[in-house]
């Protein structure tokens, strides 16, 4: 019943005066628009939507859309203007993550965003969480490594703060240089840190789970 | 209502466009590197540990696996000077010295200097690696292993490369943390 009331609601909005638009077509237009920064420019959905309200011109306090519904116009869009080169872009990107994964195979590394998720362009960066006994194993096997990194504080998926290791990384096959993040946890943090979202997608995946998606395609 | 048509982006301008900004939003960069002190600690070769040269369990003691399945046995090195280089593919001055040291082992070989390698490095990274920039000299690999032996030859740190110059009767002559440079190797070809 609420959900029925819900769509016609959608559906009149959507029909209704254009001098009006409802919240539901802004956020839709905010989807989109941040869609297009995700997938054009590498983008976060977070940043993605704050700057697609610059670009329309709405006030900085309008309710943004949720990321399942950014998620949904990322795949719209890839589907409309990248299905041709999207894939193999994303495949390079994920052999890329496979190798960086390997080579940080002690510190349990899992693959995240968009190159995880499905939705990466040759313009996303890799997100790589390490979840470590020592949290400065892995900064220390970069420096024996003697591998360039820069190292900021971000705010990880547990709600603390954590450290990302930055690496510049040339990929061959895209013929540039991808940002490479490793996020360092806590091996704690490894628990219920596979557990689906509400669309029953899992967040991140092992070296096997990455390793399952190349064979796949 | 703004349909997504409308919105069809100017395709990309080229490969430099707005790449490569982080896309992490932090509190800054904060020193990458350890302090100078702790450097120049990490930089120094320290005492090699009992037994590493000679004994039970010793370098030429040991057999490794080559990237094609061979083995290899240290003690087939036994007899003549030997540069032995410990690498990974992931390390940039590891990889930017190997072209010099394949170089040594060319001019070197005929003069009885020997040259191997000890990828500490994933099997099939190195197998890639070595089509790509195939080396004269034999290359063998090590896991843990590899880091062990290296620790054991007083490079408490683990730091790659790491290179040891050891002579035709299994003793150590030299240590090179770090890059090698072609005055250095010139020198290194007079040890014996």
């Amino acid at each position: 019943m609420e959900l029925a009331g819900k769509g016609t609601l959608g559906e009149l909005g959507g029909a209704g005066n254009a001098e009006y638009p409802s919240m539901d077509d802004t956020a839709h237009e905010i989807a989109q628009t941040a869609a297009r920064l995700v997938v054009e420019e590498g983008l976060e959905y977070g940043p993605a939507k704050r700057r697609a309200l610059k670009v329309l011109g709405l006030p900085v306090r309008t309710a943004l859309p949720d990321n399942d519904r950014v998620d949904d116009a990322v795949r719209e869009y890839i589907a409309l203007f990248c299905a041709d080169t999207q894939p193999g872009e994303l495949a390079a990107l994920r052999r890329l993550a496979l190798v960086w994964m390997e080579r940080l195979d002690p510190f349990r590394p899992h693959l995240g965003g968009a190159v995880w998720q499905g939705t990466a362009t040759r313009w996303s960066d890799i997100y790589i969480q390490l979840f470590c006994d020592d949290p400065k194993s892995a900064e220390i096997a970069l420096i024996n490594h003697q591998v360039d990194y820069d190292v900021r504080a971000v705010n990880g998926f547990n709600g603390e703060t954590v450290d990302a290791l930055s690496l510049h990384v040339r990929c061959p096959e895209l013929g540039e240089s991808v940002g490479v993040h490793l996020l360092v946890y806590d091996h704690d943090d490894l628990r219920g840190a596979l557990k689906p979202d509400r669309r029953g997608r899992k967040p991140r995946g092992d070296l096997s789970a990455v390793r399952a998606l190349l064979a796949e395609a | 209502m703004t349909s997504i048509e409308s919105q069809r982006p100017e395709p990309p301008s080229g490969p430099s466009r707005t790449r490569r900004r982080w896309l992490l939003s932090g509190a800054g960069v904060l020193a990458a590197a350890a302090g100078a002190g702790l450097a120049w600690w990490r930089l120094q070769p320290h005492a090699v540990a009992p037994g590493a040269l000679d004994g039970p369990g010793d370098l030429w003691s040991r057999v490794f696996e080559q990237p094609d399945g061979a083995s290899l046995a240290m003690q087939s090195f036994r007899g003549k000077p030997l540069l032995l280089n410990f690498w990974a593919t992931w390390c940039p001055p590891c990889v930017e010295e190997l072209p010099l040291l394949d170089r040594f082992y060319r001019e070197n070989a005929s003069k009885g200097f020997q040259v191997a390698g000890i990828a500490i490095d994933q099997a099939a990274a190195v197998r890639s690696f070595l089509t790509r920039m195939p080396l004269g000299f034999p290359v063998a690999l090590a896991g843990s292993e590899g880091i062990e032996l290296v620790k054991s030859l007083g490079n408490l740190a683990g730091g790659l490369p790491f290179s040891v110059v050891l002579g035709g009767d299994g003793r150590l002559l030299h240590r090179k943390m770090g890059k090698v440079s072609e005055a250095e190797l010139a020198q290194w070809a007079l040890l014996r």
